[in-house]
């Protein structure tokens, strides 16, 4: 049964090929954007900003930024924003490398009793202008 | 050229493969081993003889190479670089004999280093990008000639600066091979630091 829909809206950001670029050392600001189809038994809703590697050596990630928007259950039908902001801190930048690659993404997280949480995620690019 | 260089490096190796096998021989006939009667533990034991005796002998061809040419001195300033930076590398040496170098290059490289779990062990890869490179050309240095080397290498403004993670890590690096005919290669690998901002 779909609670409905999630979605991550950034803002103030330059586009690089459908994902944002963001800028080290500033401020990542955006909404997320829930439309419930129900009644949804929540703990919090928490939007983290983190890197992560990918490639061929064991994967290491690290929150850098987290924000809880909301505590509790969520009434349903009634669609909910919630803004943020995020810290984005000087390094690392992203990089796709031939072994090794660091991305970020944006994730937000509904925390549910019992259940699975529901994810959301959001990849970005940071990096200084050139 | 390079087919006449190959065949010089290979010379002291097989005499040093072949003096292995012969003193291995030795050592086998005088502690006796044929005793046994069949020839399979001779020549097991011949051939970790013969890679001990070949380590043995590689190791004492770095230490001739190294006597022979000296310890180049390569300097980096002391300082962390920004992404656009150019990296000045000084080499300055003395040389203490006739030495004929077939190349001196210094290369500007960007490493990964993945390190993964595979059962028990941890395999690390690396996977090395020249970025920038610099080449003298082959040249024959008189005893007491100094050699002097000053070159500047870029990092581009796309490149990435240095990171460390948990089993992953992007290492910039300068490295240095003077390139000795029938000797071991001079190879000095230098760290470079490279914050995450961009330079001038």
């Amino acid at each position: 049964m779909s609670n409905g829909t999630l979605q991550i809206q950034l803002l103030g950001q330059e586009w690089q090929t459908r994902t944002a670029v963001v800028r080290p050392n500033t401020t990542l600001t955006g909404n997320i954007i829930l439309q419930p189809e129900r009644d949804i038994r929540a703990r919090q809703v928490v939007v983290h900003l983190r890197w992560r590697t990918e490639g061929r050596g064991t994967a290491a990630s690290q929150n850098v930024a987290e924000k809880i928007v909301h505590n509790g259950d969520i009434a349903g039908y009634m669609a909910k924003t919630w803004p943020f902001a995020l810290a984005v801190p000087v390094s690392p930048w992203s990089y796709t490398g031939h072994l090794i690659a660091v991305v970020w993404e944006v994730v937000v997280t509904v925390n549910l009793p019992l259940r699975r949480d529901w994810v959301v995620t959001e990849p970005i690019r940071v990096e200084p202008i050139r | 050229m390079k087919k006449r260089r190959k065949w010089a490096t290979m010379v002291p190796w097989l005499m040093v493969m072949g003096g292995g096998f012969i003193i291995s021989s030795a050592i086998l006939n005088i502690i006796g081993i044929q005793k046994f009667g069949a020839l399979t533990p001779q020549i097991i034991l011949g051939a970790f003889g013969l890679g001990g005796v070949y380590l043995l002998g590689r190791g004492l061809l770095i230490l001739a190479s190294r006597a022979w040419l000296g310890r180049p001195s390569i300097t980096l300033p002391a300082i962390p670089f920004k992404v656009g930076d150019t990296v000045p590398v000084h080499i300055t040496h003395t040389f203490p004999h006739t030495v004929t170098t077939t190349g001196l290059t210094i290369h500007l490289i960007l490493r990964e280093i993945a390190t993964y779990q595979q059962g028990e062990y941890a395999r690390t890869v690396t996977h090395d990008e020249l970025i920038d490179s610099y080449q003298a050309p082959s040249q024959i240095y008189p005893k007491g000639q100094m050699l002097e080397v000053s070159h500047g290498l870029k990092i581009p403004r796309h490149a990435m600066h240095s990171f460390k993670a948990h089993r992953n890590e992007i290492r910039w690096v300068c490295r240095v091979v003077i390139a000795l005919p029938a000797l071991v290669d001079f190879k000095e690998e230098l760290v470079l630091a490279v914050q995450p901002a961009l330079g001038e």
